[in-house]
C-alpha cells in the first residue's frame, strides 16, 4: 500500500517534471552538446567542418595567431571586440538602471487602478519587431534625421552630429530595447513595499536620498538585481541592433560569432567563442551571487 | 485660562482642517478643529474609524499638510514643515518596522540620521534595549520576533530620538487581549518615566479611559468633548460621546422650567424625572437625557422613580444587568447593579420595579 502511494508519487512527479526536461534537454542541452564538440573539431581547406578530427586551434585562435612563417604570435583583436561588448552591455546597464529605476518608482507610487495600464504601456514597444524598431532609430539618429533637425532647428549646431554608426547609437538602441526588462522587475520589488516603511524614515529624521539609499534601494535590491542581469547578459549577446545603428566598423561578439557561421565560414572558432562567453557569464554571474550570499549574514 | 493654557500647551492646533480629493470628489477629513494638548500629557484621540484622529495625527507628524489652519509646537509653527525637521516621533499601527535591519539598527535609524557619533548610538540602543525589556534580541531581525517584542521596538525606535511629542497610531490594536492590558500599564510607565508628551489614537474606548490624562472624542471630523476620563464618562455633553463610551440610557423628555434649583422632565406620560439645574441645563423644550446604568438602582413599586417591569435580566459575574421596560411606552432602560449578595436576586423576569436615578445621575445633553 505505502509502496504504491511512493510509486504514484513518483510517477506523478515524472509527469510533471517531465515536458520540462524534455524541453531543455532538446532546446538547451542538445545544441549546446552540439555546439561544444564542433568547437573542440578541426576546420578543413575549405571551411568544412571536419567531423571527428579533433583540435583545439579553434580556442588558440581566440588569443594567438598562426602567422605566414608558421611562428605563433598574440593577437588582441578578438579580445578586444569582448572587451567592448562587456563595456557596451555595462554602459547599457548603467544607463537602463538610471532611467529604469525613477520609471519603476514613478509607476509604483501611482494609484492602484493606473499601475495596470503603465504596466501595459511599458510593453508596448514589443508589439512591434525589433528589427522595425532598430530602423526607426535609424530615421531618428542619421544626419539628415528628426534629431539632427531638431539640433540645427534650436540654433545647438550648424552642421548635423554623427549619431549614427557610433557606439553611442548602439547604447541608445540597446537601452531602448531592453529597457522594460529592467523596469518590470524593479516595480515588481517595489510594488510588494510597504510605504509606510518610507514614512517611518522620515519620521526618524532621514532626508528623501536618505530615505531611499537606507530604506528603498535595500529593499529593492532583488528587483535591480535580476534587472541588470536580465539587461547585461542579452546586450552582451545582442547582434541585430549593432548590427544595424552600429555600421560596420564596430564588431560585436554577437555579430563576430554571427560571421564565422555565415562569411568566414569557420564553425569551430564560431563555437569555440560562443562558449568562452557563455563561461565568462557563468563566471562573472556565480562569483557575483556567491558574494551575496556571503553579504546576507552581516547585519544590514 | 484658556489664554494662559495655550501658551503652556505642548502642541496647540488652532482651526485646522483637511480636505481630500478632487474638488467634485471632496472629503472634509477634519473640520476647523482646535485643539490644546500640555506637555508631558497623555492625551488620547479617541473616535470611531473615520472620525479624523488619524488624520490629525498624521498632521501633526507632517506626513499630511492641513487645508487651513495652524500647528503650533511650544509656540513654533510647524504644519508646513517636513517630517524629517520636526521633534516628533510616530509608533505606527503596524510598527513600519525597516525588514531588512535588525533590531539595533531599526532603533539606531533616527539617531544616525541625526548624525550622532557611532559610540553615542551604541550606548542609547542599550539603554532603549532594556527601556523596553528586550536586551539579547539586538541582532534579531523583524520578522523574527513576536507581535509583542516588534512592538515594542516600534516604540524604543521612537523613544531613542527623545522627541518632544509621541505619536501613537492605534499601536495596541494588534495585540491579543492579555498582552494589550500589559503594553497599557507599560505604556503609561514608559511616559511617566520619559516625561514625554504622548498622543495616542484609538478607537477603543476602555483604552483611552485607562491610559489617559485628557481624552478627545471625535466624530466626522471634529472634536465633540475634550476632558479628563471621569468628566468624559460621567458627563457626557453629545449624545454621541454618551453612546459611544460606555453604555448608557438614552431618553427623550420634555423639560419643565428650573424651580427652585431642580428641574423636572417628563418623559412621556406621567413619568417624570427630577435633575439639579446645572449651569447647563438647556431651558424648557426636547432634550435627551443620558443616564449610566450603574448609577440608577431598582426598587420595589411604588417608590419615587419610573415604573416598569423586568424585561430580562443578565449575569454577568461581577454585576447583573436588567432590562426594564417602561411603563406608558416610555422606552427600555438598562440597570447595571452590582453582585453583593452572590447569586442571589431581588427581582424575577416580569416583575414591577421602580427605576429610581439620583438627581445627579442624570446628564442633559446638548444635542
Amino acid at each position: 500500500m505505502r509502496l504504491s502511494l511512493h510509486r504514484r508519487d513518483r510517477i506523478n512527479r515524472a509527469v510533471m517534471i517531465g515536458p520540462a526536461v524534455l524541453v531543455i534537454g532538446i532546446f538547451m542541452i542538445l545544441p549546446l552538446g552540439l555546439m561544444g564538440y564542433v568547437s573542440v573539431l578541426a576546420r578543413g581547406t575549405y571551411g568544412q567542418v571536419l567531423w571527428g578530427e579533433f583540435s583545439g586551434i579553434a580556442y588558440m585562435n581566440i588569443l594567438f595567431e598562426h602567422r605566414l612563417d608558421g611562428s605563433f604570435g598574440v593577437n588582441l583583436d578578438y579580445a578586444t571586440i569582448f572587451l567592448r561588448s562587456f563595456w557596451l552591455a555595462l554602459t547599457t546597464m548603467v544607463i537602463a538602471l538610471a532611467v529604469g529605476f525613477p520609471t519603476a518608482l514613478y509607476m509604483s507610487l501611482q494609484p492602484e487602478r493606473y499601475r495596470n495600464l503603465l504596466i501595459f504601456m511599458v510593453t508596448i514597444p514589443f508589439w512591434t519587431n525589433l528589427l522595425v524598431r532598430n530602423y526607426a532609430w535609424i530615421l531618428l539618429l542619421r544626419d539628415t534625421g528628426l534629431v539632427n533637425h531638431g539640433l540645427q532647428w534650436l540654433g545647438l549646431t550648424s552642421e548635423p552630429i554623427t549619431l549614427l554608426y557610433t557606439d553611442f547609437s548602439v547604447a541608445v538602441g540597446l537601452t531602448y530595447s531592453f529597457l522594460p526588462f529592467m523596469v518590470l522587475p524593479i516595480y515588481a520589488s517595489l510594488e510588494k513595499i510597504d510605504f509606510r516603511l518610507v514614512e517611518a524614515a522620515y519620521d526618524l529624521y532621514a532626508s528623501r536620498l536618505q530615505a531611499l539609499r537606507r530604506v528603498l534601494l535595500p529593499l529593492a535590491l532583488p528587483g535591480i538585481i535580476s534587472g541588470s542581469l536580465l539587461v547585461f547578459v542579452p546586450c552582451l549577446g545582442s547582434y541585430v541592433t549593432p548590427a544595424l545603428l552600429g555600421g560596420s566598423k564596430s564588431l560585436l561578439i554577437g555579430n563576430l560569432i554571427q560571421l564565422q557561421f555565415g562569411a568566414a565560414r569557420n564553425w569551430p572558432f564560431g563555437s569555440a567563442l560562443a562558449f568562452v562567453l557563455l563561461a565568462i557569464v557563468l563566471l562573472t554571474m556565480t562569483v557575483y551571487l556567491l558574494r551575496q550570499r556571503r553579504g546576507k549574514g552581516r547585519p544590514a | 485660562m484658556s489664554m494662559s493654557k495655550s501658551e503652556a500647551a505642548g502642541i496647540s492646533i488652532r482651526g485646522i482642517s483637511k480636505v481630500f480629493g478632487s474638488a467634485a470628489d471632496q472629503v472634509r477629513a477634519l473640520d476647523n478643529v482646535s485643539l490644546d494638548i500640555d506637555h508631558n500629557e497623555f492625551f488620547t484621540l479617541l473616535g470611531p474609524s473615520g472620525c479624523g484622529k488619524t488624520t490629525l495625527l498624521r498632521l501633526i507628524a507632517g506626513f499630511e499638510q492641513p487645508t487651513d489652519g495652524e500647528i503650533l509646537l511650544d509656540g513654533a509653527e510647524i504644519a508646513h514643515l517636513p517630517p524629517f525637521q520636526r521633534p516628533v516621533n510616530t509608533v505606527f499601527q503596524s510598527y513600519a518596522l525597516f525588514p531588512h535591519m535588525t533590531v539595533a539598527r531599526n532603533i539606531a535609524f533616527g539617531l544616525e540620521m541625526q548624525g550622532m557619533s557611532p559610540a553615542n548610538v551604541k550606548a542609547r540602543v542599550t539603554e532603549m534595549l532594556g527601556l523596553v525589556q528586550l536586551g539579547g534580541l539586538e541582532a534579531r531581525r523583524p520578522a523574527q520576533l513576536s507581535g509583542g517584542q516588534q512592538q515594542r521596538v516600534a516604540l524604543a525606535r521612537a523613544l531613542a530620538n527623545q522627541p518632544k511629542v509621541l505619536l501613537l497610531d492605534e499601536p495596541l490594536s494588534a495585540l491579543d487581549l492579555k498582552l494589550r492590558k500589559e503594553m497599557q500599564i507599560e505604556l503609561k510607565r514608559l511616559q511617566l518615566e520619559s516625561g514625554i508628551t504622548f498622543v495616542f489614537v484609538t478607537h477603543d474606548q476602555e483604552e483611552a479611559l485607562t491610559m489617559s490624562d485628557r481624552v478627545a472624542v471625535m466624530s466626522q471630523g471634529h472634536i465633540l468633548q475634550v476632558g479628563p476620563p471621569a468628566e468624559i464618562y460621567e458627563h457626557p455633553r453629545h449624545r454621541f460621546v454618551a453612546d459611544f463610551i460606555g453604555e448608557i440610557n438614552l431618553l427623550e423628555a420634555t423639560a419643565a422650567a428650573p424651580d427652585g434649583g431642580r428641574v423636572r422632565f417628563r418623559l412621556g406620560g406621567a413619568q417624570t424625572l427630577v435633575a439639579h439645574a446645572a449651569a447647563g441645563t438647556p431651558p424648557a423644550g426636547r432634550v435627551n437625557l443620558a443616564i449610566r446604568p450603574e448609577r440608577a438602582s431598582l426598587e420595589s413599586p411604588g417608590k419615587d422613580g419610573l415604573a416598569g417591569a423586568v424585561e430580562s435580566i443578565v449575569y454577568i459575574g461581577a454585576d447583573t444587568v436588567y432590562r426594564v421596560a417602561l411603563a406608558e411606552g416610555a422606552g427600555l432602560f438598562t440597570v447595571r447593579v452590582q453582585n453583593r449578595t452572590g447569586a442571589h436576586r431581588a427581582y424575577a423576569t416580569g416583575d414591577a420595579v421602580a427605576v429610581v436615578v439620583p438627581p445627579e445621575a442624570i446628564q442633559v445633553l446638548s444635542d
